[in-house]
């Protein structure tokens, strides 16, 4: 009995087991399922939920002067962020960060901001960013639960408003938003590390792994001479302020290197403490507006009426009428000179003689040599955005372009194209670039570069003529108020008629300014543009701009220990500041 | 009549016994360790505590051995137990109330859950009971008694609550009438009690119903009550065909709640991949082979369904708990066999090994037909 029993036990054992093994295979395919043909799936969702790939921020480079003086720099400054939790009731969430908002001085609407992603359960969230470190130690002191600090790098401009314009300012992650900071921003910014973190449940971040180090960004030091750049601003200012004009700007340059030693507008604003709109005011007028020049240009239709030969200094022109007729138009100058020889029209500025000496200039040779001049082109500086003018082509020109042309307008340039242009009357008739960046540092060739290679525009007896006669502008014409006692100025004024779009005419009240020049004028040191837009008063170039040519050619002059041409000196001392920083 | 052979148990159930024992040991602490370190300041809180259970066991085990006598066939023996557990049962419920349950009673700083006894006890009871009752096995009066006794222990441990527990020890109870040759018509008569009170109790607490509609759509409460499951799924899918590597899951970093108790098994998967999940089921089918081999062989009816009751109880709990950690089941407190942190489980499921390593011990005194 026992035994059948037993053997009908045995049957239902083995048939337990079957029903068992079933189940069991049905598990199998369960864990290959899941373990094999959704693995990929469901790894991702567990990277997701427990690891962070966060940047590590590298180290944005320094900005130099060529002296060395700090331009702008990265400094560690600590931000504030809040990770929820959902354990804790909104109410003592909301509480910690009220304790904040007062501290931090958050704005009503930042607080609700902050208090509807807590809501949402968000679990990180930024508080408030690049805090000053005494309210970060208050912060610390307060011991909130979830409240962490991040070190980020805040940009810092020791010289605030100093230089805004060219060295342009950074966005909250630190990238370059305008100027230097924009254009430079690859070598600055240095390249992103990556850290993966891993975080458990609670969201606590419990392992860092360093995938890729970041690599800090290089170091530049810019062709701008902090000094130069103060002395430029600060009489800029003073001029514009006076003349009560809507803006200005300066630019300075060594010419036979292309290099800019100053670059200064006016209004500015301060980097340190932007105002609302940057946008809007971190226009740089010297590479960025577009301008008819007016009689300034008359120094490229001189040259090429000299280098095409159709002109010799010893020609004269009756411009004692003070008005020409050209195709219908009257061109007037604003008094009558009577007979004029031809370096007398370009130091009086005169319309009707300009028009008369460059009436034979071939169309096409006079277009290309405004071109050559590099106009219509960009300047090429590594700068952000730069203008490039406008110039008809030849084909598109009427029958008064021509005459139009010759004094400045028709043509539109930039402030920096102008000086270009000036700067190659200066290098004998050689053109050279402008540039901004002298040397990146912490890379493998932390040498100057050399100057960009210069390209001969005009012959160098073309070249000496016309720095002769602007020399005689500034001795005796209309540069006068740019004379500086004892030194040559070779300079020419320029005083345009702003085209008024809602008129279609020349404007008589609204004027831009300029005066262009390079002294010492046999060795030029520097060579300098000041251009004033719409002065309130007197609106002649020479009156407005010369004396702020005059001003800071001063004080450029003794600080780069330029000696007075009037009593004979060893040429040896006859040395520039910056060749001594070539070392 | 039976021949015994003192230490002649089987070599194989015993290692196989062992490998899970040691591979549990080492998944606790892999599973465990963060935890412990946070809530007792000792990374090795819970692999100690195991491991002195473990201890205990294999001493049982071999306390156990050389006992010639079946004394887990002696009627006081099995009633005693059985009334032991019954008395344990009801004084949990009587005991403060810990994590909101009632499911532990606590001396002198030690805590015991009786439900895993009242398994033990149950199997013992039923074997002995049908040995008994072989010739009358299908007759009503019969079947009135286990009726009660089912009905009974079912009642306490849903009132402790243990939902879980209590569907596990109705399985293990249907198995036990099943081998023991109950009629398959009694079950609905022998099954619908115990059933009405599990639909009953299904409808009392909220959470259950949320439970198993969670089960159904997890992704409808992903946070609440469908985050166990989820978690689960994404632990053993992380893992792979080789895992993480050991000691590397990131779920069990408080993402996979009860990781080193009902979860462990979604810790496997998870740092040993596909090979490691295999690799158990291998060895639970292996313990399951050996016990229905000694069940087979065993010297009487008794010692047959006790082995095979035995057996296939600790296989089932494998089994249910290996099918809720995959998303199979709605998620309820089951541990895993030998390999989940549990002392109560544990030392009750060694001392069930050390009957079935006894009853291998015995051999029918009849020639082998072959």
């Amino acid at each position: 009995m026992s035994i059948l029993n037993q053997r009908k036990a045995h049957r239902r054992i083995s048939m337990m087991a079957m029903l068992f093994m079933l189940w069991l295979i049905f598990l199998i395919i369960r864990l290959f399922q899941l373990q094999v043909i959704e693995h990929p799936s469901l790894k991702t969702q567990v990277a997701q939920h427990n690891q962070n790939k966060k940047d590590i921020i590298p180290k944005r480079g320094t900005v130099y002067d060529r002296t060395g003086i700090i331009l702008a720099r990265s400094l560690p400054f600590r931000s504030v962020f809040y990770t929820s939790n959902e354990d804790e009731s909104l109410e003592t969430q909301s509480e910690k960060i009220k304790k904040l908002k007062d501290i931090l001085n958050l704005t009503e609407a930042e607080y609700r901001n902050i208090i509807e992603r807590i809501e949402k359960n968000t679990s990180f969230i930024w508080i408030k960013r690049k805090i000053h470190p005494v309210k970060e130690e208050k912060v610390r002191k307060l011991r909130l639960s979830g409240v962490h600090f991040l070190e980020e790098n805040k940009r810092f401009y020791p010289h605030g408003k100093r230089t805004a314009h060219l060295l342009g300012r950074v966005d909250i992650d630190e990238v370059g938003a305008s100027g230097i900071e924009y254009s430079c921003n690859s070598v600055l910014a240095g390249i992103k590390g990556k850290h993966l973190i891993l975080k458990d449940a609670k969201k606590r971040e419990y392992e860092f792994e360093v995938l890729k180090e970041p690599e800090d960004g290089k170091d530049l030091v810019l062709t701008i001479d902090e000094t130069i750049q103060f002395y430029a601003e600060k009489e800029l200012e003073k001029a514009v302020r006076k003349t009560g004009a809507k803006w200005g700007t300066v630019i300075i340059a060594h010419p036979s290197s292309g290099e800019i030693l100053a670059m200064a507008n006016f209004p500015t604003y301060d980097l340190n403490n932007l105002p609302q709109n940057p946008a809007v005011v971190d226009r740089n007028n010297a590479i960025h507006h577009n301008f008819e020049p007016g009689s300034t240009f008359k120094v490229v239709t001189a040259s090429a009426a000299l280098e095409t030969n159709i002109v010799s200094l010893a020609d004269s022109f009756d411009c004692s009428r003070g008005y020409i007729s050209v195709a219908g138009k009257t061109i007037r100058d604003h008094q009558r000179y009577g007979i004029l020889s031809f370096p007398e029209v370009i130091i009086y500025s005169s319309n009707v003689g300009t028009v008369q000496f460059s009436r034979d200039l071939d169309r096409n040779s006079f277009h290309q040599i405004i071109r050559n001049f590099g106009f219509s082109k960009k300047t090429g500086i590594n700068l952000p955005a730069e203008e490039k003018g406008i110039f008809r082509e030849v084909k598109d020109w009427s029958r008064i372009s021509s005459a139009s042309l010759s004094i400045g307008y028709e043509i539109s340039v930039t402030a920096l194209q102008m000086l270009q242009a000036i700067n190659i009357i200066a290098n004998e008739g050689i053109l050279i670039p402008p540039r901004i960046v002298r040397r990146v540092l912490n890379s493998s060739d932390e040498t100057a570069q050399s100057p960009l290679p210069g390209i001969r525009i005009i012959s160098r007896d073309t070249a000496s003529k016309l720095t002769a006669i602007l020399q005689e502008v500034v001795q005796g014409g209309t540069g006068s108020p740019a004379r500086i006692k004892g030194y040559r100025i070779a300079g020419k004024t320029g005083t345009a008629q702003k085209f008024d779009p809602s008129t279609g005419y020349y404007s008589s009240e609204a004027h831009i300014v300029s005066f262009a020049g390079f002294v010492p004028a046999d060795n030029p040191a520097f060579s300098m543009i000041v251009v004033i837009d719409e002065p309130a008063g007197p609106y002649y170039g020479g009156e407005v701009a010369g004396p702020v040519f005059r001003e800071i050619g001063r004080q450029v002059l003794q600080y780069l220990k330029i000696p007075s041409q009037r009593t004979p000196l060893n040429k040896i001392i006859v040395d520039n500041r910056w060749r001594l920083s070539n070392r | 009549m039976e021949i015994f052979r003192p230490y002649g148990f089987d070599k194989t159930l015993f290692v196989t016994v062992l490998i899970l024992l040691a591979l549990g040991l080492i998944m606790v602490y892999s599973s465990s360790a963060i935890l412990a370190g946070e809530r007792h300041q000792n990374t090795f809180h819970f692999f100690i505590n195991q491991s002195i259970v473990a201890g205990i066991g294999l001493i049982l085990i071999f306390l156990m051995l050389p006992v010639r006598k079946p004394f887990f066939q002696n009627t006081y023996f099995v009633y005693g137990l059985l009334f032991l557990s019954l008395l344990l049962l009801v004084l949990c419920l009587l005991m403060p109330a810990l994590a909101r349950t009632n499911r532990w009673i606590q001396f002198f700083g030690l805590r015991f859950q009786p439900s895993e006894l009242a398994k033990l006890s149950l199997i013992l009871f039923f074997a002995h009971y049908f040995d008994r009752k072989k010739e009358r096995m299908n007759e009503f009066q019969t079947l009135i008694f286990p009726l009660i006794i089912l009905t009974l222990f079912i009642l306490l441990i849903i009132r402790e609550p243990d939902y879980g527990t209590a569907i596990l020890v109705f399985l293990i109870c249907l198995i036990m009438l099943f081998i023991g040759g109950v009629k398959l018509k009694y079950f609905l008569f022998l099954g619908l009690p115990p059933l009405g009170l599990f639909v009953f109790y299904l409808f009392q607490a909220s959470y259950r119903m949320d439970r198993i509609l969670a089960f159904l759509s997890p992704a409808k409460d992903p946070q609440g009550t469908g985050f166990q499951i989820i978690q689960s799924k994404l632990a053993i899918g992380a893992g792979g065909l080789f895992g993480v590597s050991f000691g590397g899951s990131s779920q069990k970093l408080f993402f996979l709640p009860c990781s080193h108790t009902d979860y462990i098994y979604a810790i496997v998967g998870e740092e040993l991949g596909l090979i490691g999940t295999l690799a158990i089921l291998f060895l639970f089918l292996v313990f399951l082979w050996r016990g229905l081999v000694i069940s087979k062989s065993a010297p009487n009816f008794f010692s047959q369904i006790l082995a095979a009751g035995l057996t296939l109880a600790i296989f089932s709990q494998a089994l249910l708990n290996i099918s809720i950690v995959l998303g199979l089941g709605p998620p309820t407190g089951i541990p895993l066999p030998f390999i989940s942190y549990g002392r109560s489980s544990l030392l009750c499921t060694l001392f069930g090994v050390g009957i079935i390593l006894n009853i291998s011990q015995r051999k029918k005194n009849i020639p082998k037909r072959k």
